[in-house]
């Protein structure tokens, strides 16, 4: 291996949700009345409330689980969520806790610097790869034992979803010499 | 999701518009449904082979009471001459001695018979519908094992609605046209998921679905040119709903098969269209023949130019159609018709997405005809591609290698320019894709086949921050050297949290899209060896998506950049108290909502 012909490959995290508890019943009513950029969906029985800083995107339900979203990193998704805690002791919910904090899925997305012939792609990775030009563009890989899906379209870009960023690195780098196999070639 | 049919399929069921579900209602009346033009075996052959199966019905009932007359003697005489006779519809045994009645009702019709005999024990030969709700619970009641199992038998009848599902792929296979051992096959594969765990207590939509798709599933694997779109357009089936029950039965059961190639497609399409003398005037009517192997060979070359991949393959197909009929037979009143008019005309349904199609096809068509000698000076246009469409098909090969060379191929600049050239790429790369501060970088060793040549090294790094940049941003060719030994990428810093690389040491640290571009451009094209000659070769054709990238909001740039956030920092009160209402702003806000609530009450005593 030479350093000089090293490559490199960007992966974006563009999401990254994540869930804690509060271990208190919460009175969405009043969330809704006191809080501001906050909407109440009476219907599906939760309360979105929307930070700033970090810009994420909350669900909170009067159990007292509340689902985070929109986070570009899991550092930035606990300040999220820890904002939102102290914001709804704020509110007067003193008995709220942090606990129970947990990163379920990271979104990313990575180019590769080459298109992807897919039919190929798709035929060279069965059955783990799937592809139905009907149903969506890209082709669906899936990697069981590190729970990714990734989605790999035909212009080079892929997106991962896995339940942290290292599985995403890890995913992308399994699925890069498959991928490369399968490179569009122009003569 | 919007199905589109392959073929005529559709309208070997419906009837001029009327739709009507696969049901055991409305399938005895097809016959009288169907038009006398499309009325055709396959149909006729189901309705046949269900009248026949509805008259069976009442032949096992009559055997029995035959064999019951047989074994019994009159209580009265002892005489032994029993007959079968029936009153008023009811069965009944009757002795031809004494006239006495040895037993009636064993056939009963009504729920109160049914339950009567079920559960008074004087008649062990009474018999119940099998089939019916009612007779199968009370059998339940009577005869559950100790396991709790209903029946032990393992050579269970068929329910009804399976057998309804099985009628429904026959006429599916009858209607498609498949062989009898593709038909078998589409039985057993139906048989097989009907009784899955994943498949038993799903609704009744979800069964006939069920039907649908695995006829679709046994075509592909024949080989045979169908596509869900057909199958669900058949069912009258909700798209959506055929594609999540597609894919189940595919992981449930394990079954692969492989996708149906839009080549395959070609011919059932093109047969589709009605441009027969006899349908429509000479100087419209096309040979199938020619029509196909010319569509043929356009779907090819759009299959070349990026036109075909993750793109649904019926507008492709419509508009290759299109271009065919027109370049065969290049006369006025033929380039003067417009798609809308051919499809309304060939009796085929347009597609919305086939505009955009044709103008991908006329335009790569474009591109190559260019190259052609005679066409040199020529203003070559979308409106006037369809006449030379034979001779750059024919062609194509050679006007291929010739575009890339003329069109393609550009001087690189020094290495002194090419950092700037490409950190601007990567600049606009960044305004056009960036999505946040956070961003995780893998520098990977590639390892170098022998003989490979380093073409585009420089163009990958630039390419691998371009990721929605233009063709002038370059993009890196196929002919990176192949990383043979495997492991290419090595996990890098995202926003100051550090995982360590297990393998190849850890090439620079990341923290923002934007710095990336920074640090990254002139470093890698630094360190990147330029391709040999000097020269770049850029593809002639290229995904539509990157050639015309899709605007994306331009974040602000202070979000965008990484900042070192541990999620352990703290928290002031200031922060918070922006999200907190004020106690005014609260009394304004429910005085509102009272208000609202007041007018909205007020509308619906109004309506």
């Amino acid at each position: 291996m030479e350093p000089d012909n090293d490559v490199a490959l960007d992966i974006i995290i563009t999401n990254v949700v994540c869930v804690f508890k509060t271990r208190c019943h919460l009175n969405l009513r009043k969330i809704a009345l006191e809080g501001s950029n906050v909407i109440y969906k009476r219907d599906f029985g939760k309360v979105l409330m929307k930070l700033r800083k970090p810009k994420i995107t909350a669900s909170i339900w009067s159990s007292g689980k509340i689902i985070c979203a929109g986070a570009t990193s899991e550092e930035e998704a606990k300040l999220g969520a820890r904002r939102l805690a102290r914001c709804l002791q704020k509110l007067g919910f003193k008995v709220v806790k942090f606990t129970e904090f947990k990163v379920v899925n990271v979104l990313a997305v990575c180019t590769m610097p080459f298109q992807i012939r897919l039919p190929e792609f798709t035929k060279s990775n069965r059955p783990l790869a799937s592809y139905e030009p009907e149903l969506h563009p890209a082709a669906l890989y899936r990697i069981k034992d590190i729970k990714a899906t990734l989605q790999v379209f035909s212009t080079g870009s892929i997106t991962v979803t896995a339940p942290n960023v290292q599985f995403i690195a890890t995913a992308v780098e399994q699925t890069y010499p498959l991928v490369f196999e399968c490179r569009k070639i122009h003569i | 999701m919007s199905s589109w049919v392959i073929g005529n399929q559709k309208s070997s069921i419906l009837h001029e518009g009327k739709s009507r579900k696969l049901n055991a209602k409305s399938e005895l009346n097809y016959e009288a449904l169907v038009s006398k033009r499309e009325v055709n075996n396959g149909v006729r052959f189901y309705t046949d082979e269900l009248r026949g199966e509805t008259e069976n019905v009442e032949a096992p009932a009559r055997a029995l009471c035959l064999k019951m007359a047989a074994a019994q003697s009159c209580p009265e005489c002892g005489s032994s001459n029993i007959i079968d006779d029936s009153h008023h519809s009811q069965a009944q045994l009757v002795c031809v001695d004494c006239g006495s009645v040895v037993s009636e009702g064993l056939l009963t019709t009504t729920l109160s018979e049914e339950q009567y005999h079920m559960t008074s024990h004087s008649n062990q030969y009474s018999r119940y519908s099998e089939r019916s709700v009612l007779g199968k619970q009370l059998y339940r009641n009577q005869n559950r094992s100790e396991s709790g199992a209903y029946s032990e038998r393992t050579d269970k009848e068929p329910c009804r609605n399976q057998i309804r599902g099985l009628q429904r792929v026959s006429t599916l296979c009858h209607i498609l046209r498949f062989p009898p051992g593709v038909e078998d096959s589409s039985r057993s594969l139906f048989e097989r998921a009907y009784r899955h765990p994943a498949f038993l207590g799903v609704s009744l939509e979800r069964k006939e679905v069920l039907a649908g798709c695995c006829v679709l599933l046994v075509g592909r694997q024949y080989s045979w040119p169908v596509t869900m779109g057909t199958i669900s357009s058949l069912l009258q089936a909700d798209p959506g709903l055929m594609a999540g029950v597609y894919l189940e039965l595919v992981e449930k059961l394990g079954v692969e098969a492989p996708p149906t190639t839009i080549t395959q497609l070609v011919r059932s399409h093109c047969s589709s269209f009605q441009l027969s003398t006899a349908s429509v005037p000479d100087q419209f009517s096309e040979c199938l023949s020619k029509l196909v192997d010319r569509a043929s060979n356009l779907v090819e070359l759009a299959g070349e130019a990026w036109i075909v991949t993750g793109r649904h393959p019926v507008p492709i197909l419509t508009a290759a159609v299109y271009l065919s009929w027109l370049s065969l037979r290049p006369v006025a009143p033929r380039l003067a018709t417009s798609l809308s008019r051919f499809c309304k005309m060939a009796g085929v349904p347009l597609p919305l997405p086939a505009h955009k199609r044709l103008a991908e096809i006329q335009d790569a068509l474009c591109k190559l005809g260019k190259e052609l000698p005679w066409l040199r000076g020529v203003k070559l246009d979308r409106k006037v591609v369809a006449k030379h469409a034979g001779d750059i098909l024919k062609h194509r090969a050679v006007l291929l290698r010739r575009a890339m060379e003329s069109q393609g191929g550009e001087e690189v600049e020094d290495s002194e320019q090419a950092p700037q050239r490409t950190l601007g790429a990567a600049e606009q790369a960044a305004c056009v894709t960036a999505h946040s501060g956070a961003s995780l970088s893998l520098v990977g060793s590639v390892t170098q086949c022998a003989g490979c040549e380093d073409k585009e090294l420089e163009g990958a790094a630039a390419a691998a921050l371009n990721t929605g940049g233009n063709e002038k941003g370059g993009s890196a060719q196929g002919s990176l050297s192949s990383p043979a030994g495997g492991s290419v990428v090595q996990c890098s810093s995202a926003e100051g949290s550090v995982k360590p690389a297990a393998m190849v040491p850890v090439k620079g640290t990341i923290n923002s899209a934007q710095d990336l571009v920074e640090t990254e451009g002139p470093g890698n094209c630094g360190t990147l060896p330029l391709p040999a000659g000097g020269k770049r070769r850029r593809p002639v054709f290229l995904p539509p998506c990157i050639v015309n990238p899709p605007k994306r909001r331009q974040r602000d740039k202070e979000e965008s950049r990484g900042r070192e956030v541990t999620g352990d920092e703290e928290i002031s009160d200031s922060e918070i108290e922006q999200y907190i209402r004020t106690p005014d702003e609260m009394r304004q806000f429910a005085e509102t909502q009272s208000r609202l609530d007041e007018c909205r009450a007020e509308v619906s005593r109004g309506t």
